[in-house]
């Protein structure tokens, strides 16, 4: 601590953390031009490492220097606050300072004189007044330089260096760096600052490599000076090129560590910014609508500091996630609100940037000629921007595609290959590959089409290598996928030999990829989401597990309370209660976004499945058929153990839709019917009707081929997972009255899962029951059950707790489970089943350890999922297959108590003689047939899995 | 004073008719409540109505004299819609637990019925917007009568139409509603049928 009257120790961070009083105190008895100029000299010092205490010294220190006669420290004083306020994005004030100075500084000599000019350049520069900007950063060389002050002109050259780079001319910009350069060699701090900014500069010029080596070393600077803040923004950069790169995993780990830097709060602008440039990775990795949430936070931040510039960009983050998500309304609001606000800064190439995507928004809305004139207007403009112009040439190429102008878009997007090629832009190229094939597609070159979707393929498929998060990689194929279907297309077409079989594996990789990945990867990547890892040294690591942790507790908490009439009655508890679930679930999703970008997950990818490796485990009777999406139509092919058959064009995806909404329309109806006893001949005549109408839809065409099956995996598309395709009615009765179905989310998981199939006898098995009033014959169900299992483990009614089953079903080889179950299509990763203590939640189902057990679910609902793009299913049918079950029954509506108590006693009669579990309820469903109960009450039960 | 009792339904039709087009006053008439009258006078043409269509259609001439009832008042008693079959509510799931099923249901269903026709219709949250609702319906006139069938949407509290679809050809719609209440008006190849006050929400 500072002692009374020892000026050399006076410590202007000690001060003023001292109240007024004390403070003056304090310095009572040292001379005031000694107080004054020390602390001037500390100020700056103060900003970059602690700018709250900065800001709250500024006017303390100039009222300091205004008690000296020092015109000299009177000026400095003020400049050192304006550069303070301007570090707090407060650059209105920092300039009246600066005024202050200025009209001092009139009488002083040239170092005075060029320290105010220097001061002027970074609020102007922020206020987005280039030209003044320039001109003083011009002077201040000037002064400097006539004053022999050349490490102050090389300070001078870095800060022209910035706003040349503002005013788009990276190329000048890089002259001023690399004049400062030499001259600043031994002040770390402003290398940093200026490798921070050259590296940027080469960004804009496409010099990656250069680009990442300069801001690694900006990074390593700035840390070694203490700047955290510096550092942040340093790493935020460093991320925003690898992201642009294709580097995502990277990309979002750095933007992590930099938003973690920037916690404090001290930088509203810098986390604000950092937001943005996170979110145009996320919607290029293709999860535009979480994009949005963050970009429009960033976008009040960034207004309300009055970083004009930056909310511009985080405008135009924002427009391009809304334009991914189809929100085209929205997004051309805020387009033009980002143009206004580049035209105001006078910023060109930006505002030809915001054309760009009013031009994409124009496209999307078919008006193909507007978008054309946008583009070539914007591309004009952006013609000395490597990036830009590829990305101009790219969109361009895909618009006149649209439009039918496939030779003008080959010659399009062939330019703007070659500027990705050696620009090294992955994401881009593998769009424009894409592109390129559909145009050699429409113009008859289907050979040459063909080898380039292969090639966007392969891009796609190395790009998916580099993401580990299950969220990540099912939003990057996801939103690519359309490649994979366009090639199968193509191959279908052709059938040249060995087409086939490339095709069904290409469906194989476009099919419920991630979930493989899980399945095979078993519950390692879940486990490694819940548990703790002790070998990550980066503590904040296990604060986010804590959070996420009592988030789930609590969250947990929440549900034990819901009862089933909560789902229907809202009541202001329960909307409150429901708030609260909602705010838990985001924050959930949060962190486990956050904590994904600190952990070390190994690569867990797996191959997909060959054709000949699946025609060898069918049997003669067996047989695959897996539907599939192009262009808006459906596909299918039907593979058997001697053949396969290949049919393009099903229907339109729009009919299949339609007709199926209606099926499960009157399903629904039945079931509603059935528990208010009302009338049901009406609904059993028009679900028939649905179901044959669905048949002549999907089955009837390939009814040839299925001809004399036993069994049968179906691999639904899309929507399709909802459908009971065993109901569907043919002239010769339902499709499961002539073989055992089941379904699975491709041939490779199903292949997998029959492979690692643990017999009932290899471990133990547990039953679990939980009977209400509502359902009271879950209570007999179980029984029957566990007697049919000789020595299996029981939780029966109140021992059914949810600690009971997560412990016991770790290990276990089968597990029945039957009690209520809900499925919230909002968020189908809170999928849930009750116990008797609370509900049990997918995300608590991830992380249990089921390899190669029998999962048995007797429960309403719990096998129905969302469907993201590439077939990926969401809800408890996942979170089971991944954590590797070899078999599974599941509910796709709601189960009737009765009639499921009588299916489930003639399924384990069939499964402990030995029947496979599809067999076994395939017999169990016919049973109820013959015994004429109503399809609604049985046809809910689904195998999933390979018969 | 007519014996209401001795009457049949053609002759009781008609003497609401001369009571909702003011040909006569009611038995005992209540000054302090005109309109609460008036709705029983329409109420009961309703039913009756729909009872006389079953037997045989009711004099065209009679429902139009009925309908010339002065323009709001007419309107806002649905006097103007006497020529539309009135839809009756024979089916609410809402309040009704599952019972004897694992689960709960997310969604309602309505079930209206005239002269052969069904209207079925399941209430669904909407997703994405808390004040919507989607709604898909089935039309099931029992004779395939769903071609061109156009189905309108109108405000009950205020008449105004907010959406319009059309059947498809197995007789269903989807369409997403603001919260609210209103008047689903079906227009079939041969007749019109009105189902009042659909509660959305």
């Amino acid at each position: 601590m500072i002692q009374k009257g020892q000026s050399a120790g006076v410590s202007l961070s000690e001060l003023m953390q001292l109240d007024e009083v004390a403070r003056a105190a304090l310095c009572t008895d040292i001379a005031i031009e000694t107080l004054a100029s020390a602390c001037i000299e500390q100020l700056q010092g103060l900003a970059m490492q602690d700018l709250e205490h900065a800001l709250n010294a500024v006017g303390w220190v100039i009222a300091r220097a205004d008690e000296t006669d020092s015109g000299t420290l009177k000026v400095q004083a003020r400049t050192a606050g304006a550069f303070a306020l301007s570090l707090g994005n407060q650059f209105e004030e920092a300039t009246v300072l600066l005024k202050e100075a200025e009209s001092q500084a009139a009488s002083l000599d040239d170092l005075s004189r060029g320290r105010v000019a220097q001061a002027w350049v970074q609020p102007l520069a922020r206020l987005g007044r280039l030209t003044e900007a320039t001109t003083s950063a011009e002077r201040a060389i000037v002064c400097f330089e006539l004053a022999d002050e050349y490490i102050l002109a090389a300070k001078a050259h870095t800060n022209l260096g910035i706003v040349q780079r503002m005013r788009e001319n990276p190329a000048a910009a890089i002259h001023h760096f690399d004049k400062a350069l030499p001259m600043l060699v031994d002040q770390p701090t402003a290398v940093a600052q200026l490798q921070n900014n050259r590296a940027e500069a080469l960004l804009e010029l496409a010099e990656f490599a250069s680009a990442e080596r300069a801001f690694k070393l900006a990074m390593l600077a700035f840390d070694e000076g203490s700047m955290g803040r510096a550092a942040a923004v340093a790493q935020g950069n460093l991320a925003d090129l690898l992201g642009m790169q294709g580097k995502f995993a990277e990309a979002l780990r750095h933007f992590e560590h930099a938003r973690r830097r920037l916690e404090d709060g001290n930088a509203p602008g810098d986390a604000a910014r950092l937001a943005a440039e996170r979110a145009e990775v996320l919607s290029l990795i293709g999860l535009p609508e979480e994009a949005v949430e963050a970009c429009l936070q960033a976008t009040a931040s960034l207004d309300k500091t009055g970083l004009k510039r930056e909310a511009a960009r985080a405008r135009m983050a924002t427009t391009i996630a809304l334009v991914r998500s189809g929100r085209l309304k929205e997004a051309e609001v805020i387009a033009r609100e980002a143009a206004a606000q580049f035209a105001a800064v006078g910023a060109e190439q930006a505002l030809a940037k915001a054309n760009v995507l009013l031009a994409n928004i124009e496209s999307r809305r078919g008006c193909h000629d507007a978008a054309i004139s946008l583009l070539t207007d914007a591309r004009n403009s952006l013609r000395n921007v490597p990036i830009e112009k590829a990305r101009t040439g790219a969109m361009l190429a895909s618009i006149l595609l649209d439009a039918g102008r496939a030779k003008e878009s080959l010659q399009e997007v062939e330019l703007a290959l070659s500027i990705a090629e050696q620009l090294d832009l992955a994401p881009l190229r593998a769009d424009m590959l894409h592109t390129r094939a559909r145009a050699q597609a429409k113009l008859g070159e289907r050979d040459a089409a063909i080898v380039s979707m292969r090639k966007a393929i392969d891009e796609v498929e190395r790009l998916r290598g580099l993401l580990q998060a299950d969220r990540l990689r099912v939003a990057w194929l996801g939103d690519r996928v359309s490649v994979y279907s366009d090639l199968v297309s193509l191959l279908l077409e052709r059938r040249t030999e060995g087409d086939v079989a490339t095709a069904f594996e290409m469906l194989e990789r476009s099919k419920s990829r991630s979930l493989l990945d899980l399945v095979d990867g078993g519950s390692r990547l879940a486990e490694s989401v819940i548990e703790r890892d002790t070998s990550d040294r980066d503590t904040s690591a296990s604060e986010l597990v804590e959070r996420l942790l009592a988030s789930q507790a609590e969250l947990n908490a929440l549900y034990s309370a819901i009862d089933r009439q909560d789902v229907a009655v809202q009541d202001n508890e329960s909307q409150l209660r429901s708030s609260r679930m909602r705010r838990l679930e985001q924050e959930i999703a949060r962190t486990e976004g956050q904590l994904s970008a600190t952990r070390r997950f190994g690569p867990i990818f797996t191959r997909s499945l060959e054709l000949s490796t699946l025609q060898r485990t069918l049997g003669d009777h067996d047989g695959l058929v897996s539907y599939f999406g192009a262009a808006g139509q459906i596909g299918v092919l039907v593979v058997r153990s001697d053949r396969v058959h290949a049919i393009p064009v099903l229907c339109t995806e729009k009919q299949a839709e339609a007709l199926q909404k209606r099926l499960l329309f009157q399903l629904n109806r039945a079931v509603m019917s059935s528990a208010s006893s009302t009338d049901d001949e009406r609904t059993q005549r028009l679900i028939d009707r649905e179901l044959h109408v669905m048949h002549q839809l999907l089955i009837a065409p390939i009814a040839g081929v299925l001809d004399g099956l036993h069994s049968l995996t179906i691999l639904p598309h899309g929507r399709m997972y909802a459908l009971p395709f065993h109901l569907l009615r043919g002239a010769d009765g339902l499709l499961l009255e002539g073989c055992d179905v089941s379904v699975a989310p491709s041939a490779s998981i199903a292949h997998h899962m029959a492979t690692h199939h643990r017999a009932l006898t290899q471990g133990r098995a547990l039953v679990v029951g939980v009977a209400d009033e509502q359902a009271p014959q879950i209570a007999d169900e179980a029984v029957a059950v566990a007697v049919a299992i000789p020595g299996c483990q029981t939780l029966i009614g109140a021992d059914a707790t949810a600690e009971a089953f997560l412990t016991q079903a770790n290990g276990a080889s089968l597990i029945h489970l039957a009690c209520h179950g809900h499925f919230p299509a909002g968020d189908p990763l809170e999928a849930r089943f009750k116990l008797a203590d609370r509900w049990v939640t997918a995300r608590e189902i991830f992380a249990l350890d089921l390899h190669g057990s029998t999962v048995i679910l007797s429960c309403c609902d719990v096998g129905r999922s969302r469907v993201a793009e590439g077939d990926e299913i969401f809800g408890l049918t996942r979170a089971f297959l991944a954590s590797g079950v070899s078999a599974l029954v599941t509910s796709l509506w709601p189960a009737h108590d009765a009639t499921t108590r009588t299916l489930i006693s003639d399924f384990y009669k069939g499964l402990v003689q030995g029947q496979s579990v599809t067999k076994a309820l395939c017999g169990a469903q016919r049973n109820c047939a013959k015994r004429n109960d109503h399809p609604a009450q049985w046809g809910h039960f689904v195998s999933v899995g390979m018969p | 004073m007519p014996n209401h009792e001795s009457m049949d339904d053609g002759q009781r039709f008609e003497h609401l008719v001369d009571l909702a087009s003011g040909a006569q006053v009611p038995d005992a008439p209540d000054p302090k409540d005109a309109s609460g009258t008036s709705t029983k006078i329409v109420g009961a043409l309703r039913g009756i109505l729909d009872s006389l269509r079953v037997s045989g259609e009711p004099e065209e001439s009679s429902i139009l004299r009925a309908s010339s009832m002065p323009g709001s008042l007419a309107s806002r008693l649905g006097l103007d819609k006497l020529g539309v079959g009135l839809a009756q509510l024979v089916g609410d799931t809402r309040g009704v637990v599952l019972a004897g099923y694992r689960g709960a249901a997310t969604t309602y269903a309505l079930t209206f019925t005239t002269d052969g026709v069904e209207i079925h219709l399941e209430v669904l949250p909407s997703e994405y917007d808390g004040d919507k609702a989607e709604i898909q319906a089935h039309i099931d006139t029992g004779d395939d009568e769903t071609n061109d069938v156009t189905v309108r949407f109108h405000k009950t509290s205020d008449s105004t139409e907010v959406s319009t679809a059309q059947l498809d050809d197995g007789g269903y719609l989807t369409v997403s509603l603001p919260l609210g209440t209103y008047d689903m008006l079906i227009e079939l190849e041969s007749r019109s049928v009105l189902v009042p006050a659909v509660e959305i929400g």
